[in-house]
């Protein structure tokens, strides 16, 4: 009978929200969209090309106007795909153009079309799944993150940020190189299935005053300063600051429907707020960059027991670094880069619990390192490179605090310090005219745990002119982090086990690269195997905790095929098939979609004034903890973008879940919920103005 | 689901397709359009010391420019006719003023500067880490445009001059 009323309950709930909602939308439509086009129209009359630009134009062009001139580059040749055909792994890059054309709001935006990855969001946290492996209770620990080289994974958790806790505006960013399969042999701990390294745009991208500020969905706001200049004495500034503001929506969860709990609603707790900072300096080989940000976000789901439909439960997210970087290379053949860094992070939980009386918990973690590198490059005869580094991190703090306000008890205060050292070496070797031997290995020390030494070897072979096979074996390792091994909240929900082992991972992977004229193909196979993974179960007594499972294996195949016309057209297919088991009975894996399928397309519609950029992103059925399984999705996103209007202003509509599909991703331990619904159709308007 | 996964089949076939109609109406130019306007203008900003009747540019390795260089071939700079050539080996760069090496040479970079040193022939590449390497001038993109940065040692040790007004449009690479 119940059940029968909340159900009514939720229908009328959300025709109630429907209306609203559709009324939003139109609203939205007659603001925003009619002065977009007729700006666009305004302008595209206002610039009525001088007739079209033949090459006989070109040829004739002065050096100074030719530095101008825009170009469709081409595939294969230009100096990205160069380093793509001879890097010893399969990567993908995601350039600025690409954030502009598509849309993209955050990292998990990029991620999730990058071909095998996919993104789960909890609305507290985005999760990230490469090779379909990703397990609940795991905040992104077994991918590496770099920003200019500089390690972003924190000394708690371990995290890679993804969301919107990630330190940079997108904006800043002039690509991302997702780089799969074991990095360790270069980069030790965290380089399990693979490395993330976001580079930054310099000051002759940004020159001068840029101002950013869009408004979207959920009243969801951003506004960013951005200040570049290149001094006479060569000296290279970029400042930047962001701000961010949603209220998020109203969500209904049918496993809290009942009379007492809102009938399912959790209102006003989906509201997130962040602010970053960025600057760097480069000068005659040193680059000083800080960066610091910022976010808070409301807890809507009543995770770990929480008081469903409250907005004290919350989390915040901070960090922050310095690096200093010397950079020189030696006459024609050698290099050295030497690098010194402080980090920062800071997490602060609030968790309104019902004991009874009503308690707000806390959880809070700080972590503080620094640490030093130094990467040399030398050649060996004609055509052989070596490479080798030494690293040193000091973990100066390492705190996990889990406290009650009032009445002020202590469940968890744990102090820790750490550090660890490291040196590797990699070598590229010609050993016949078309086969590249690459072939490289680190050692490294902890305090805490026993050191280990990672290998990696890929043969790279060129049967004929733009054709790359690669052949490559890789081991990679990753030491429990101070979450997994010390962190309790006074045995309520989880609890600590200092007993836990490294886990290890051996991947072999086939690739097979392709250029035909303005076409790209890639094809490859992949096979993993982890050994004592370190997995959240729940013990006897249901409480969570992080043991070392045994092992589990992984395989799959992809498929990328990339095509730019000098139209202007461009689009990318991707496919990929994974598949994840446990070598162990009882040890089920799910978190994972069997096939994944991306395109992304971009026409320009009006010559070089506005064009539009197609994304459809499918993932088959994900099975989550209860072993059930959700309907998987199909989703199209649309944006319409216009540059350079009077050559100052950019102006971008993006429509996400276009169809508006309901579709939700697998919950964590900490969920009631199975699974947690994602967002419907949302709307962004950006503008970017130059001055 | 199923029409989703249509539209996907559906875009997924436009790769296949040339839009020819579209292809005419807008145009931007071609990376290596612009990368042969730009070897044929280095002419007006760089003297060899022993001067020839024509202006050579020769692409050895495997040309990235296609038809790209027909805009250049036979164009008449500062005098004299521009004619580009494919020499096949290293001994037939003897002859050349513009050498571009193509990225299929990167392996062999460094063989291929020993074998024209002291041939005053302006190198040049788009090949990422060619400037470091040694060659005087290097095609690179940023922000959709073609830059280049120079290796002024690389030119220095040669007796090819080359203006100030060039050099100040590249960046320099490989020391002071």
């Amino acid at each position: 009978m119940r059940a029968v009323e909340g159900t009514t309950i939720m229908n009328d709930n959300s025709t109630v929200e429907k209306s609203t909602r559709r009324r939003g939308r139109c609203f939205v439509l007659q603001v925003f969209l009619v002065p977009l086009f007729s700006l666009i129209s305004i302008w595209a009359l206002h610039a009525a090309e001088p007739g079209h630009r033949t090459p006989e134009d070109l040829a004739t062009m002065p050096i100074e106007e030719l530095m101008g001139v825009e170009v469709s580059t081409v595939l294969g040749a230009s100096r990205y795909e160069q380093r793509i055909s001879d890097a010893p792994a399969s990567i993908s890059i995601i350039t600025s153009e690409d954030i502009k054309r598509y849309g993209y709001r955050n990292m998990a935006d990029v991620l999730h079309s990058v071909p095998g990855l996919y993104v789960t969001y909890d609305r507290n946290y985005n999760y990230l799944g490469s090779g379909g492996f990703l397990r609940q209770g795991d905040y992104n620990t077994r991918m590496l993150l770099l920003v200019d080289g500089h390690r972003m994974n924190n000394n708690i958790y371990d995290t890679a940020t993804v969301g919107n806790e990630f330190i940079l505006d997108l904006d800043l960013v002039d690509r991302i190189e997702v780089i799969r399969g074991p990095g360790s042999s270069l980069y030790g701990s965290n380089a399990f299935f693979g490395v993330i390294n976001v580079i930054t745009k310099g000051s002759s991208h940004i020159s001068g005053l840029e101002l950013s500020a869009e408004a979207g969905s959920f009243d969801a706001n951003r506004q960013r300063a951005t200040f570049g200049r290149t001094f006479g004495n060569g000296l290279e500034m970029l400042l930047s600051a962001t701000r961010y503001h949603s209220r998020g929506q109203s969500l209904y969860y049918k496993e809290y429907d009942s009379p007492q709990t809102n009938s399912g609603w959790s209102d006003g707790n989906d509201r997130e707020s962040y602010s970053s900072f960025f600057t760097n300096f480069r000068l005659a080989g040193f680059n000083v960059q800080a960066a610091y940000g910022s976010r808070t976000k409301n807890i809507p789901t009543g995770a770990w027991g929480t008081v469903f439909n409250d907005d004290g439960t919350k989390s915040t997210d901070s960090q922050g670094y310095i690096d200093v970087k010397y950079h020189k290379a030696f006459e024609g053949k050698q290099d050295l880069s030497v690098r010194v860094f402080y980090d920062y992070y800071r997490y602060d939980g609030k968790y309104l619990l019902d004991y009874p009386p009503m308690t707000m918990n806390r959880d809070l973690a700080v972590g503080k390192w620094w640490g030093t590198e130094a990467f040399y490059k030398t050649r060996i005869g004609d055509s052989h490179t070596l490479v080798a580094g030494l690293e040193y991190r000091d973990n100066l703090v390492q705190r996990q605090k889990n406290y009650d306000d009032s009445p002020y008890a202590v469940y968890l205060d744990d102090n820790r310090g750490s550090y660890s050292a490291g040196a590797y070496a990699q070598g590229e070797f010609v050993i016949a005219d078309k086969v590249l031997l690459n072939i490289g290995a680190r050692y490294d020390h902890y305090k805490d745990f026993s050191g280990r030494l990672n290998p990696r070897a890929a043969l790279i072979y060129n049967p004929m002119e733009k054709t790359t096979v690669k052949l490559i074996y890789g081991e990679a390792y990753r030491i429990p982090n101070a979450y997994e091994l010390y962190y309790t909240d006074g045995n309520v929900t989880q609890k600590a086990n200092p007993a836990l082992d490294p886990e290890t991972i051996r991947t072999y992977e086939l690739v097979l690269e392709k250029y035909v004229k303005e076409f790209r193909l890639s094809l490859s196979g992949f096979y993993y195997d982890v050994y004592s993974l370190i997995s959240q179960q729940s013990d006897a007594a249901g409480l969570m905790v992080f043991t070392n499972t045994g092992r589990a294996e992984g395989k799959g195949v992809q498929f990328e095929m990339e095509r730019k016309w000098s139209s202007g057209f461009s689009g990318r297919l991707s496919y990929s098939f994974q598949e994840v088991r446990g070598n162990q009975d009882g040890m089920e894996f799910g978190n994972f979609p069997k096939h994944l399928a991306k395109l992304n397309a971009f026409a320009p519609i009006i010559r070089n004034k506005l064009g539009a950029g197609i994304e459809v992103q499918y993932a088959s059925a994900q099975q989550n903890l209860n072993g059930t399984r959700d309907g998987g999705y199909a989703l199209v996103n649309a944006t319409f973008l216009s540059e350079r209007i009077f050559k100052r202003l950019d102006l971008s509509f993006s429509i996400y879940n276009v169809f508006d599909r309901k579709y939700s991703n697998p919950g964590s331990r900490e969920h009631i919920q199975s699974d947690i619904g994602q967002d419907g159709r949302t709307f962004r308007l950006k503008a970017t103005y130059r001055f | 689901m199923k029409t989703l996964l249509l539209i996907t089949v559906l875009l997924g076939l436009i790769f296949s397709v040339q839009p020819g109609s579209l292809r005419a109406q807008s145009r931007e130019f071609d990376e290596y359009e612009v990368k042969a306007v730009f070897l044929a203008n280095f002419f007006k900003f760089v003297e060899w010391p022993s001067p020839a009747r024509t202006h050579s540019i020769c692409i050895y390795g495997s040309s990235p420019f296609g038809q790209s260089m027909r805009i250049v071939d036979g164009m008449k700079v500062r005098g004299k006719t521009l004619e580009v050539k494919r020499p096949a080996s290293v001994r037939g760069l003897s002859g050349c003023n513009i050498l571009f090496i193509s990225s299929s040479e990167r392996r062999r970079i460094l063989p291929v500067l020993d074998a024209v040193k002291g041939m005053d022939v302006l190198t040049v590449g788009d090949t990422e880490g060619y400037a470091e390497e040694g060659v005087m001038v290097n095609f690179y993109i940023e922000a959709k445009r073609v830059k280049f940065e120079i290796n002024l040692n690389s030119i220095r040790r040669s007796r090819i001059d080359v203006s100030s007004q060039l050099l100040k449009l590249g960046r320099m690479v490989g020391g002071e």
